[in-house]
């Protein structure tokens, strides 16, 4: 039994490799991204991008309170409580742009790439579309789809974060 | 056994002649005396001998019998008692509980509403906030003391802290020393139970959890040789009849705590001899197996402690929940007498309805307490001058919403099954807002006795949901013109014709083609006559009457224009408006006729709010949800609902449509609405009205709460309600009583703020006349500019002109 499912193991893996190159690894061997991907994809990354343009939201006490614990949760690699302590503080304050790029985050690590997408993409719609944070939004979205297989909507991400510094956005 | 009964066949003739004889020797010998036993026979035989020898012969028939027939009953008795006693498992009631509210600086809150959510939460109110689960207020500052509570994210001890408020906010959350709190989490309201079918209520306790005054004094007061005795107590049934004797009336009982077990747990309640042997029997056997601590603990469990409707509750856990709001562990002494002096007559003693006699019972238990030594001397007085303290009736757990609780088991039952959740004592936590609900069933109430007095039909019938629309939580429901009354739950029941409340989606689909629409699209406001399916002609008409020829698309949903919006709709295709009702959650099938686009479909209030969330929300799809978690007896986690978004693609075209509702309340047909409102805030709304103002809808939006209203009538009857003159009424008299903020109009990529002239369909600019700004999908933008744009952009110009060529 364990020799046919390790079999099974290699010959998807072996696929997986022979297709990487035209579509990416999609599906359930996709894992969770680590800490310190996260950091060094997603977060290092933007703090660079964003090179002195920066938005700082006045954000609730309690709030506060709550993101601070959840990034406690997150370092402890208790993603679960982080997700219930990020949803808790989104029920105070749902439209705020670095929870929601928070909880992004947290998903990411917890292997819900959907999850993560979305949170990005709302992060991404309520805040400022430049600087740090649109770049963080924009790194999580390409990783998220990077983990689904989705290599070109990937690559787009990638290239929008890029962006974040440049490219004024619109509707502002 | 088989040996005994083989013995006992073979002898059996024997014996019988035996037993004659002897009885016939001991009735002479009482009736002759002691003279009798020197009879003639005498002398044939040693008479000592002989009676000596009678009398063994007795004594081994009776053992004989009585292992004949008492040993097989024993054995029975035996095989009950230790079959159920180990096997037990009462059935536990589901707990469901209200969403905590969490408190923080600068949150909106009045005093009023603080007081509601405390009220419902089965907060006492007291002269200090002493105890947790009390409360006091001075002015606007409130002392609270709550309650430790098992959360989904982990335990919540007690805390005590001070709340102030100031123009309907939080002002300040402070500890006991006075420092700043950031957050603040109520434990929240116990909205209802859901019962085994036998009725039980109880709350499982272990013997640990119980205070030693209860498990002693519960001794004292009932069964003081409970530690010495074997399960029967002929000296305390001796002390209770002395003790009831010089009282003249019955103080003491003289079963033991282990017979009163038995009672309840075994036995039929009826007062035969040979329930008495029973009971006196199974009493020996739960001694002789199980430890003083297992009886007592059983006990504590199973004693009943009085009648809530039609739930029996059982057991101090749940008597302390359901009495004074607390925990059996944090029972004080007045609490626990009156709990131990009910033991003796749940109803009888009842401190709700015979206040005067539980006050007397209790005041004697506390008496014998300290008699016995569990209180110091003179500590009795103390807490005999302590009022009852029991919470209001019905503060907790009375199923007051039965509404929103059937919205909570419709989403359970997708994960369990019924028997689960009426034994296995979940802990159900759910999106209601106490407060919400509150305001939602007085603005029901109210306002449709206001519409009968304005002369609309009494019997009107309503339904409302309230929803979180960034979280898609559900925070209030109402099913019935009664809000308490169980029956048909119209909120997510009653199907009917939604009117004009479906148009935003048709408009939304023309947003998402900018190629083609902005709201400057001109649209024909003409009669129009379309085929149905079955062969039947459909010539819609304005609510006017009138055709208003060329109009805007925005003026065409601002003043809800049927034609117009008919027009649009074929243009776009029926097929289309059906996909994206799905796309954003609607499940139910709709007709595929050119009638759907005028609403002639039909809809549930809950479906409407589904359908309307994602625009409310700016664009995220949630799936509406009344449970958040589920966790076990004990308080593990078992299942979570958490928030989960799906981005709708194009939401730049729902962000535009969300200004031409705010429009709708502005300057349409909603434009009644910011009066009765009172309160200057932006709200996007749709108002709905069928065919002979059968149904009357409303749909309105706050940044962060999504309301649906409607009223009609149960028999369909033409009713004459429209959208603006009974549902918005209604509607507004939830919203005035909620803390309401601005919808949001920021705009996602893909759309942005412009100045345009709306009669030409130019782009202009802030000072030009009759310049307005409006959202654009990117792309649907005017291409033009309008006269006074250009004569400025041509001033500009000349300025620089001049400028450069001055000299």
């Amino acid at each position: 039994m364990i020799v046919i499912e390790l079999r099974r193991g290699t010959v998807n893996g072996l696929l997986c490799l022979l297709l990487v190159t035209l579509v990416g690894c999609a599906g359930r061997s996709a894992a969770p991204v680590q800490e310190q991907e996260m950091e060094q994809r997603v977060r290092a990354p933007a703090r660079e991008d964003a090179a002195g343009i920066q938005v700082y939201p006045l954000k609730n006490p309690a709030a506060l309170e709550l993101a601070a614990q959840a990034g406690e949760a997150e370092m402890q690699g208790q993603h679960d409580q982080a997700a219930v302590l990020l949803e808790r503080a989104l029920r105070i304050q749902p439209r705020d742009p670095e929870l929601l790029q928070q909880m992004a985050e947290v998903q990411l690590q917890r292997g819900q790439f959907q999850q993560a997408l979305a949170f990005a993409t709302r992060s991404h719609d309520v805040g400022p579309r430049v600087g740090e944070l649109c770049a963080r939004n924009w790194r999580t979205m390409g990783l998220a789809h990077e983990r689904l297989g989705q290599t070109s909507a990937s690559r787009k991400a990638e290239d929008r974060a890029e962006r974040c510094m440049v490219v004024r956005p619109q509707g502002l | 056994m088989s040996a005994n009964r083989r013995a006992g066949s073979k002898k059996k003739p024997a014996s019988k002649a035996r037993a004659s004889g002897t009885k016939g020797a001991r009735s002479r010998a009482a009736r002759k005396g002691a003279s009798g036993a020197k009879s003639k026979r005498a002398s044939t035989r040693d008479p000592k001998a002989s009676l000596f020898s009678r009398l063994l012969r007795l004594v081994l028939l009776l053992a004989g019998l009585g292992l004949g027939l008492l040993v097989p009953w024993t054995l029975w008795l035996n095989h009950l008692i230790t079959t159920e006693f180990e096997g037990r498992k009462w059935d536990l009631p589901s707990r469901v509980f209200a969403r905590p509210l969490s408190l923080f600086a600068q949150m909106p809150l009045t005093a009023s509403q603080l007081e509601r959510e405390l009220e419902a939460a089965g907060y006492r109110r007291a002269d200090d906030a002493g105890q947790p689960g009390s409360w006091s207020r001075s002015g606007a500052t409130f002392d609270i003391h709550r309650r430790g509570f098992r959360f989904d994210d982990g335990f919540q001890e007690a805390l005590r802290f001070r709340l102030t408020l100031a123009d309907g906010r939080i002002v300040s959350v402070r500890d006991a020393v006075g420092t700043s709190l950031g957050l603040m989490r109520l434990d929240p309201a116990e909205i209802a139970s859901i019962y085994p079918l036998h009725e039980e209520d109880r709350t499982l306790i272990t013997i640990d959890q119980a205070p030693d005054l209860l498990v002693q004094g519960l001794q004292a007061v009932e069964d003081r040789n409970f530690k010495h005795h074997h399960g029967l107590d002929p000296r305390g049934i001796a002390r209770a009849a002395a003790a009831n004797l010089k009282a003249g009336r019955t103080v003491q009982g003289g079963s033991t705590l282990t017979q009163q077990l038995v009672k309840n747990y075994y036995l039929e309640n009826d007062r035969t001899l040979p329930r008495k042997v029973n009971e006196a029997l199974m009493s020996l056997l739960l001694e002789w197996h199980y430890s003083k601590a297992e009886i007592l603990e059983a006990y504590l469990n199973e004693v009943f402690l009085g009648q809530q409707g039609n739930q029996a509750i059982h057991g101090f856990g749940r008597a302390s929940e359901h009495y004074f709001g607390q925990p059996v562990e944090r029972l004080q002494a007045h609490q626990v007498a009156l709990l131990v002096g009910m033991v003796k007559g749940a109803s009888l003693y009842h401190p709700r309805r015979n206040p005067e006699r539980a006050r007397e019972r209790r005041d004697l238990v506390l008496a014998s307490f300290e008699e016995t030594g569990l209180l110091a001397p003179g500590e009795a007085a103390t807490w005999q001058a302590r009022p009852l303290d029991v919470v209001a009736a019905g503060a907790r757990s009375s199923n007051r919403y039965p509404a929103f609780l059937e919205l909570v088991r419709d989403q359970l039952q997708r994960d369990y099954r019924e028997a689960d959740l009426r034994t296995e004592g979940l802990r159900i936590f759910t999106t209601l807002a106490p407060f919400e609900q509150q305001a939602a069933e007085a603005a029901v109430t109210h306002g449709l006795k206001q519409l009968a007095e304005r002369g609309l039909d009494p019997e009107l019938q309503a339904a409302l949901v309230l929803a979180d629309s960034d979280a898609g939580e559900i925070r209030a429901l109402v099913g019935d013109r009664n809000p308490r009354r169980r029956g048909f739950n119209r909120a997510l029941n009653a199907r009917r014709q939604v009117g004009s409340v479906i148009k935003p989606f048709i408009y939304l689909l023309a947003l998402e083609h900018p190629q083609r629409y902005s709201w400057l699209t001109r649209l024909e406001d003409e009669p129009i006559t379309l085929t149905q399916a079955d062969g039947q002609r459909w010539a819609p008409a304005n609510y006017d009457g009138q055709s208003h020829g060329s109009v805007s698309l925005l003026e065409a949903l601002v003043r809800s224009y049927n034609q117009a919006t008919v027009r649009l709709g074929m243009n776009i295709g029926l097929n289309e408006l059906l996909r994206k009702l799905q796309s954003l959650g609607v499940t139910r099938a709709l007709p595929e006729l050119p009638s759907t686009l005028l609403g002639a479909a039909e809809m549930t209030p809950l479906d409407v709010t589904q359908a309307y969330q994602p625009l409310a929300s700016g664009g995220f799809a949630i799936a509406l949800r009344a449970v958040t978690a589920v966790q076990t007896a004990d308080g593990a986690s078992l299942r979570r609902y958490p928030l989960r978004l799906d981005p709708v693609p194009q939401r730049e075209a729902i962000a535009v449509l969300n200004y031409g509702l705010t429009q709708v309340v502005e300057q349409g047909t909603a434009k009644a609405l910011p009066g009765l409102l009172g309160q200057s805030v932006t709200v996007a709304g749709k108002t709905g009205t069928t065919n002979e103002r059968r149904d009357s809808w409303f749909v309105g939006y706050t940044r962060d709460r999504l309301g649906v209203v409607w009223v009609g009538l149960d028999d369909n009857r033409p009713a004459r309600v429209t959208g603006s003159n009974a549902a918005m009424p209604l509607w507004a008299g939830l919203f005035r009583q909620l803390p309401l903020q601005s919808v949001s109009l920021d705009l996602p990529e893909g759309a942005s703020w412009r100045w345009v002239d709306p009669l030409t369909a130019t782009l202009s600019q802030a000072d030009c006349p009759g310049a307005s700004q409006m959202p654009f999908v990117t792309g649907s933008e005017p291409s033009t500019r309008s006269n006074c744009l250009e004569q400025q952009e041509q001033d500009a110009d000349s300025f620089w002109r001049r400028w450069f060529d001055r000299d």
